[in-house]
């Protein structure tokens, strides 16, 4: 199957699309380059304990399932950097501005959360066997419980067809998976060039503490960089450290 | 004295400016130093039932420790499976859900052993050995490196 073609599967509702993904994949059900989408999640799921929350048939909720098997588990975070490049794709394709990748994978337009991602991924004999990439979009939602959501109709005040949008990221995420597999740097130089308050000055806090500094960027194993007001540079994995957002 | 209490002595030492703590209870005593950021029970009085548990400790605040299982019971014959990834362990599948595998749990070829993330990207680790688990060498949500050791496992 050509890599811009998807096997796609439509639910109306069910738990998660990456635990159904699973699921299906374990039953060897459907194979690499499927798509699974869902009119409704009641058990979407955000990292580890966080709720992907999002009205009916409002959003595109969706996992690909891919192999990358072109990837050492080491460059993984390529596959992350590609798969958020793919999101911010889409919406700078229909010329928004102020869209920015916050790290590791947020998709923030006007500085409001509009896409969440979550990839897990099977490793089996240090090879990613399958990668199950967990993909929300907020389309035509306009209502939400927080005040950190933005979505596609508040931006740009129209509203929007599911499917034909789904079409539109399918090709964006083609492009960058292809990429992926032949020019990691340019991805990595992307990544960087999209990457949320980079060299702005912002407030964070990590160990208990605040301080201010700005973000200078992502290494390769994904931790993040940042410069203090000292001049000392720190690295963060995931969690480790949260951007105390100033601008909303 | 349980294996518990002795876990939050140990996070109570690591967490405080205190170096060292003695602790003595009927004939059982136990003394937690700290080196260098690294908590390590350095002495076992008359309680040899405990001492097959204290390697297992939680060492929050010094990754490189899980390097020390030495003295397992028939250590030759483990198998150690290590970290294939730099990143952070999780031993369940979410916050609310059990652990993949618990120390004497018999596992598969294929069976998912745990998941390491790194940049938010969940990894499930899936064991290339079949046999039991004799010791699981990290804590949930600690750091880990590249090749670090994860699990001891016997071969069955």
């Amino acid at each position: 199957m050509s890599d811009n073609h998807f096997f796609h599967l439509h639910f109306n509702e069910i738990s998660s699309s990456n635990d159904l993904a699973k699921k299906l994949w374990s039953d060897a059900k459907i194979k690499a380059h499927t798509l699974v989408s869902a009119s409704y999640q009641n058990q979407g799921k955000g990292q580890q304990n966080n709720v992907w929350e999002s009205e009916a048939d409002k959003n595109l909720l969706f996992t690909i399932v891919v192999s990358p098997d072109f990837l050492k588990i080491e460059e993984q975070v390529f596959l992350n950097m590609a798969v958020s490049l793919a999101v911010y794709d889409y919406f700078t394709n229909k010329n928004i501005s102020e869209c920015f990748i916050k790290w590791p994978n947020d998709i923030m337009v006007n500085h409001k959360k509009v896409s969440g991602i979550l990839i897990e991924n099977s490793i089996s004999q240090n090879q990613i066997k399958v990668a199950f990439i967990g993909i929300g979009i907020n389309i035509n939602q306009t209502d939400f419980y927080t005040t950190q959501a933005n979505s596609l109709a508040l931006i740009t005040d129209k509203s929007y067809d599911l499917f034909e949008e789904l079409k539109l990221f399918e090709k964006c995420f083609s492009k960058r998976y292809k990429q992926l597999k032949t020019q990691k740097q340019a991805i990595f130089q992307d990544y960087h060039e999209a990457l949320y308050l980079k060299n702005v000055r912002a407030k964070f806090s990590y160990d208990n503490q605040l301080a201010h500094g700005k973000i200078t960027g992502v290494n390769k194993v994904g931790q993040l960089l940042i410069i203090f007001d000292g001049g000392e540079t720190k690295t963060f994995s995931n969690k480790e450290v949260q951007l105390i957002n100033e601008n909303t | 004295m349980e294996l518990k209490e002795i876990k939050e002595l140990i996070k109570l030492v690591s967490e405080s400016d205190v170096s060292e703590v003695e602790v003595e209870r009927g004939d059982f005593k136990v003394s937690i130093k700290k080196v260098e950021e690294k908590t390590t029970i350095i002495q076992q009085a008359s309680a040899p039932m405990v001492q097959a548990y204290a390697p297992a400790a939680p060492v929050a605040s010094a990754p490189a420790a899980p390097a020390a299982p030495v003295h397992t019971p028939a250590a030759s014959n483990l198998i150690t499976i290590k970290s294939p990834m730099i990143g952070t362990y999780y031993k369940t599948p979410s916050p609310d859900k059990p652990a993949f595998v618990n120390v004497g749990d018999e596992i598969k070829v294929g069976q998912v052993l745990c998941i390491v993330e790194a940049m938010k990207l969940f990894n499930e680790i899936e064991s290339e050995v079949s046999g039991r688990v004799v010791k699981i060498l990290v804590e949930n949500s600690s750091p880990v490196e590249y090749d670090q050791p994860l699990f001891l496992v016997e071969p069955i």
